[in-house]
């Protein structure tokens, strides 16, 4: 296990200790690490996060990282930064949250500007649809999403997801699309 | 799996652990009410779950973070204490609140010295700051109990904070200030006399 130095050079915490790691045809899927704050920041600071929680300030998406991290710890899922297999580059974000508030996980996933368009962010919904239903019991995640983001509601709808009730967070109520249960396919792991 | 790979120090009175799903309700009680003001508090239950998950995956990304304090007898928590530093923060901090109705016991002092000694001869830290905000006067006042003094030529977070310097870890080394701060939990533990006046942290 790799471990995380401090500037004595000192291990004090182990990196791989409860984020589970798997593999898409094309994307590795890991826990959050200091160094994908920079492109994260890039993304979550412009204007292609407006449905997503942004545009915001660099220090509310610190927060974000770490909170995806410590989310595993609470509640033993969370979310993954979604890299590329061949050079490790960040492509975006997708996994399972429940905050406080949230009646159940929630699916969730964006994928960065520079990656959109390639089937990456479906190859990763996919893989995690079926890792949740295999490893963590969560068979048919819901996605709250605005409709207007219609590019992002025929995607969930291509891969089945159907609009259901609103869910009520502590917002208050807001739209929601449902997952089937993934059929076993051979494209993970 | 989880938190089992933070620290675990142990003090006369206190046991520091990493948060647990377990203490989120008592984190979450005091972040939604007005002792978390200077903390960026009061927080809606969203707000306090995404600031709790954050306060473990900071262990994660920095190797050090906050702990939870216990009770050593009951393992009741008493509030937090530990170091804190996110993206915007110039320097590594070391932070701390009581909770509520646990205030007034000498707990934060205990925590915040065993927490700073932790930092200094296991991580090899050569100091620390404290970001605190001017009208908080119990910290302040901890702060200086700990031996910080204020720093006003340091950046500070935002401006609206003031920045107090620990003392080096060669200052604080057989040093009237570390046997003040050891007399001072001493009489917490074993009080002496009890002095009336108003309930410090």
């Amino acid at each position: 296990m790799t471990g995380l130095t401090d500037t004595t050079g000192r291990t004090t915490m182990t990196k791989n200790d409860f984020i589970p790691t798997f593999d898409t045809a094309r994307i590795h899927l890991r826990g959050g690490l200091v160094e994908d704050l920079d492109a994260l920041d890039g993304f979550f600071s412009s204007q292609d996060s407006r449905y997503v929680g942004g545009p915001r300030p660099r220090g509310e998406t610190w927060d974000a990282l770490c909170s995806g991290i410590g989310h595993w710890a609470l509640r033993g899922f969370g979310l993954w930064i979604l890299t590329e297999k061949a050079e490790g580059k960040v492509l975006g974000v997708a996994g399972l949250q429940q905050p406080d508030g949230w009646p159940e996980p929630e699916l969730i996933w964006v994928m960065f500007g520079d990656y959109t368009g390639q089937g990456l962010a479906t190859e990763a919904v996919q893989g995690i649809r079926r890792y949740a239903a295999r490893e963590l019991g969560i068979k048919t995640p819901m996605s709250l999403i605005y409709p207007d983001y219609s590019k992002v509601v025929r995607m969930a709808e291509k891969m089945g997801a159907r609009r259901i009730k609103d869910v009520l967070i502590p917002d208050g109520p807001v739209p929601a699309w449902r997952f089937p249960e993934p059929e076993e396919g051979t494209n993970v792991d | 799996m989880s938190t089992d790979a933070i620290p675990v120090i142990e003090t006369e009175r206190l046991v520091l652990r990493g948060p647990e799903p377990a203490d989120y309700p008592n984190f979450k009680h005091t972040f939604s009410s007005y002792r978390s003001r200077f903390m960026g508090g009061p927080l809606n239950a969203y707000e306090s779950w995404m600031l709790y998950a954050a306060e473990i995956g900071h262990w994660r990304i920095r190797g050090y973070g906050m702990w939870m304090i216990h009770d050593r007898k009951t393992d009741a928590t008493l509030g937090m204490a530990g170091g804190w530093k996110p993206a915007q923060w110039p320097e590594a901090e070391i932070a701390w609140i009581i909770w509520p109705d646990t205030a007034g016991k000498g707990y934060a002092l205990e925590a915040t010295h065993a927490a700073r000694r932790y930092f200094y001869s296991t991580l090899g830290w050569e100091g620390a700051v404290s970001y605190l905000d001017p009208k908080n006067l119990d910290s302040i006042r901890l702060a200086e109990r700990l031996g910080a003094t204020r720093d006003d030529a340091a950046q500070t977070v935002d401006g609206s904070d003031v920045c107090y310097r620990h003392p080096s870890p060669a200052k604080l080394r057989n040093s009237q200030i570390s046997d003040g701060i050891e007399l001072e939990i001493q009489s917490y533990q074993n009080p002496l006399f009890k002095p009336k006046g108003f309930a410090i942290d």
